[in-house]
């Protein structure tokens, strides 16, 4: 039930979010002129032939992702800090990269559970909002990252019930893995107030290395990547960020001919 | 086509977030207690073709001194628990009132898996020899030496 509420909650979002990016982009269309300011432009003119060049400011965007925060009340046994950061590269593309720690912690009749570990995921957004203008970082992108974490896990008891022959407990040492994986991501990233930003992302991660999850004790969880035996994932984040705009970027320039005066 | 886009990613995003948001340790979906599974075969005197057969009262003992199954009608096979505390586990074996009983010994290893985050951990074992006595069984045939599920076949008890 509880699982049902959040998903209401977070499809509302959703759909304010697509309604706020369309609506940004449709203004951003709609004031043409902002397309060709001059403030931050250069004219030069050479052999009857107008070249404009038009720069447009960019920075390092640094986020967090609040939806870890409400995974906590569903999954208990999982404390998840996660950041992102982004850097436009050029009109479109953006670098990307995803940091954060997890740290896991279960107990039931049958085994307890001790985890943590952290990660890093680096990779491009692809911005598909053809529509807006340049100076605006608003975002309907798709992504690929590429992730590692590393982590180590131990299950410091656990107990296989047979009331026939009897109980078996045990304990597996603690243990330090590496996990790398492939992610791809769709989402939307707005701009809510000067700077700010709020974006939500759908993901879909598949395990490079397998070994972990096809070993006798799999890891209840895999910082960056999730439930731990399990070699595809799906996941979704809610992030607010803060645009630190550091520098600015040349806009594509193609020359313009000037007609000549008829003598 | 604006409104289409948006439900789909809704709905794609409200099964994402089921998806996610479920907590694995609350339920067990691979429930597993591994047993040595066993088929009856005999030879057909026709033939000699080797067919499922039916043991018309089996009565099966533990070494725990406990009777698993008296006189039992219809069988075409059994599937019996190994014990998980020790490397081999036997049992006696009577086809028929009418005939003596055979007493068989499963010696294998074993090692601890961890299942599912639900369920837990189970024991798995490798089944290293069977050992029959042969006053109504003719022979053993090993399928497969793995008890890892709770589907495979693992032996053909001829008779």
């Amino acid at each position: 039930m509880k699982t049902f509420i959040f998903t209401c909650f977070i499809s509302l979002l959703l759909c304010a979010g697509v309604a706020q990016a369309q609506q940004k982009t449709d203004s951003a269309s709609a004031k043409k002129p902002s397309a060709v300011k001059t403030d931050s432009a250069t004219v030069h003119l050479k052999n009857d032939t107008l070249k404009i060049h038009q720069t447009y400011p960019a920075g390092l965007r640094i986020g967090i992702d609040i939806s870890r925060f409400a995974m906590m009340f569903f999954q208990p046994y999982r404390t998840d800090v996660n950041f992102t950061a982004d850097a436009r590269i050029n009109k479109d593309l953006y670098a990307v990269a995803d940091f954060g720690v997890n740290r896991t912690k279960h107990s039931d009749t049958n085994y307890t559970y001790k985890g943590g570990g952290a990660f890093i995921a680096l990779g491009v957004d692809y911005n598909l909002l053809k529509k807006q203008s340049i100076h605006e970082n608003n975002m309907f992108f798709v992504g690929a990252r590429y992730g590692v974490a590393m982590f180590n896990y131990e299950f410091p008891t656990y107990t296989i019930y047979d009331n026939y022959y009897g109980n078996v407990t045990g304990s597996v040492p603690k243990t330090n893995e590496m996990a790398h994986w492939l992610e791809f991501a769709v989402g939307l990233r707005t701009e809510v107030l000067k700077n700010f930003y709020m974006g939500w992302s759908l993901r879909v991660r598949t395990l490079l290395n397998s070994k972990i999850i096809d070993g006798d004790y799999a890891p209840l969880v895999i910082p960056g990547y999730g439930a731990g035996d399990k070699k595809a994932v799906f996941d979704f984040n809610y992030t607010l960020s803060y645009l630190i705009p550091l520098y600015k970027l040349k806009a594509p320039s193609a020359p313009i001919a000037v007609p000549k005066k008829k003598k | 086509m604006n409104s289409m886009f948006k439900l789909c990613a809704g709905l794609l995003l409200l099964a994402t977030t089921f998806y996610a948001c479920d907590d694995q340790t609350e339920t067990c979906d691979k429930a597993f207690r591994a047993s040595v599974r066993m088929r009856f075969k005999y030879p057909r005197p026709i033939d000699g073709r080797v067919v499922d057969t039916t043991l018309p009262y089996v009565t099966i003992k533990s070494m725990m001194g406990d009777t698993v199954a008296k006189n039992q009608t219809g069988l075409t096979g059994v599937a019996l628990p190994l014990n998980g505390v020790i490397d081999s586990t036997w049992y006696y074996f009577k086809a028929d009132s009418t005939v003596l009983g055979d007493t068989i010994l499963f010696r294998y290893k074993r090692h601890q898996q961890f299942i599912s985050p639900g369920c837990g951990f189970a024991t798995y074992y490798h089944l290293d020899t069977v050992i029959t006595t042969r006053h109504a069984i003719d022979s053993i045939q090993i399928i497969n030496k793995e008890v890892t599920n709770n589907e495979d076949i693992h032996l053909y008890l001829f008779y």
